[in-house]
């Protein structure tokens, strides 16, 4: 893409994901889900999740899948109030952003 | 390289950071591998990078380089200018878009390890900052010619110089001339710097020659009369106490001598030898307090004030 992605876009789409699953979802699952969108490198999305973690925007809980236990990620309740944030400031920006896109005269 | 020795990797890799990190960091890589399932493993370890790729990217966000703005109410503000995208990228050459993609999986392959201090570089380039230098170029041809898993870690989209001021990666990548001209940069900025700072030292030095020698004598002369002043008021105090005391005592003797004789020019002549006798002795008393007052004092100045040249003259250079 084209297009810088920062940290916070990368952070908004990280909760989107995460958040989509009622009962949290896992790293490898995260990070497919991810790049099916953006190209990030795969190394990537653990830091994100991580510090994601750190702020309390996620919890983690280990659940049992195929005799081992494997760690899956859910949203907190800030994390929800956070990707709330994300939304309202997406929305509003990538309607400016597109309306003045659209409004472009390509005169080639 | 096989899940384990992958994972045993990285866990050395790993070995500064502190053990409730590395601790995680293993357990979702070690989930992340498992999850990838058994004939998915090889790919996965293919577009993770090396476990140097993956240990740097842990590390950055362990420091605090992944931005920390998140919570901000009017969203995050951070820089991400990043490199212009319309700057003159030489799209046109085929051949070099190959290359990208030959260069890019045998650095994959030979294990360096090249992430950036960059916030936002290190979203996009942890794996291969090479091809940075022209990173919008190199992403076009990327997605033009090679398969997703090799054109997915080449962006960086910017922080061409903060990559190359790793000092690693300068020789790994294929499109060499760019990466050159931009290793090239901080080099000779570091170069500038320190003739720059061999400027001032010089120039400082002659400062201090010029300057300093009618600084010194005139202190040095200020410092000599005030010692010679002190010294000299001490000594005529001294000398006074000597004087004053002989006058008297004799006028005293005269005095009593003559009190037998002429008693009121004998008192008048005793009293005014005890007056002298007195003013001997507060003389005696100033000259003592300045030899042990004021000189110790004044050793105490002459070294604070070296002590104080000295320290800044060390500071400045």
């Amino acid at each position: 893409m084209v297009f810088n992605t920062g940290a916070t876009l990368l952070d908004a789409i990280v909760l989107s994901v995460v958040s989509r699953e009622e009962e949290g979802t896992y790293g490898y699952r995260i990070t497919q889900e991810v790049q099916s969108v953006l190209d990030v490198s795969d190394s990537t999305l653990y830091p994100v999740l991580r510090r994601l973690q750190k702020d309390e925007c996620l919890a983690v809980y280990d659940r049992e899948f195929a005799g081992r236990n494997r760690r899956y990620y859910r949203l907190t309740q800030q994390g929800y109030a956070q990707l709330g944030m994300y939304q309202t400031e997406w929305m509003n920006y990538s309607e400016k952003i597109t309306g003045i896109l659209a409004s472009g005269r390509n005169r080639l | 390289m096989s899940k384990k020795e992958y994972l045993d990797s990285l866990e050395r890799l790993l070995a500064d950071v502190p053990s409730e990190e590395r601790q995680a960091a293993l357990e979702y890589y070690t989930d992340y591998l498992e999850d990838a399932g058994p004939e998915g493993v090889a790919q996965a370890i293919e577009h993770l990078g090396t476990p140097e790729v993956v240990a740097a990217a842990i590390k950055d966000s362990i420091n605090g380089d992944m931005g920390s703005g998140y919570t901000t109410e009017t969203g995050y503000r951070e820089g991400t200018p990043g490199a212009n995208p319309y700057a003159p990228a030489d799209q046109s050459s085929g051949g070099r878009s190959s290359q990208n993609g030959n260069g890019q999986s045998s650095q994959n392959g030979s294990g360096q390890s090249s992430h950036n201090k960059n916030d936002q570089g290190s979203y996009y380039s942890n794996g291969q900052s090479g091809q940075s230098g022209n990173g919008q170029n190199s992403q076009y041809s990327n997605e033009q010619t090679s398969p997703r898993g090799n054109g997915r870690s080449s962006q960086s989209d910017n922080g061409q110089n903060s990559q190359y001021s790793n000092g690693q990666q300068t020789s790994q990548t294929s499109n060499s001339q760019n990466s050159y001209d931009a290793a090239a940069d901080p080099g000779t900025e570091k170069r500038q710097n320190k003739r720059m700072a061999l400027g001032w030292i010089v120039l400082i030095i002659f400062g201090i020659i010029f300057f300093g020698i009618p600084v010194f004598s005139v202190a040095g002369s200020l410092l000599l009369a005030i010692i010679a002043t002190l010294l000299a008021i001490s000594l005529s105090g001294f000398a006074v106490f000597l004087a004053l005391l002989i006058a008297g005592g004799v006028l005293a003797v005269i005095g009593i001598v003559k009190l037998l004789v002429f008693p009121g020019l004998g008192i008048m002549m005793a009293g005014m030898g005890l007056i002298l006798l007195a003013i001997a002795m507060v003389a005696l008393a100033i000259g003592i307090a300045i030899v042990r007052t004021f000189i110790p004092w004044l050793c105490r100045s002459i070294v604070w004030i070296f002590q104080k040249l000295f320290h800044v003259g060390g500071h400045r250079s």
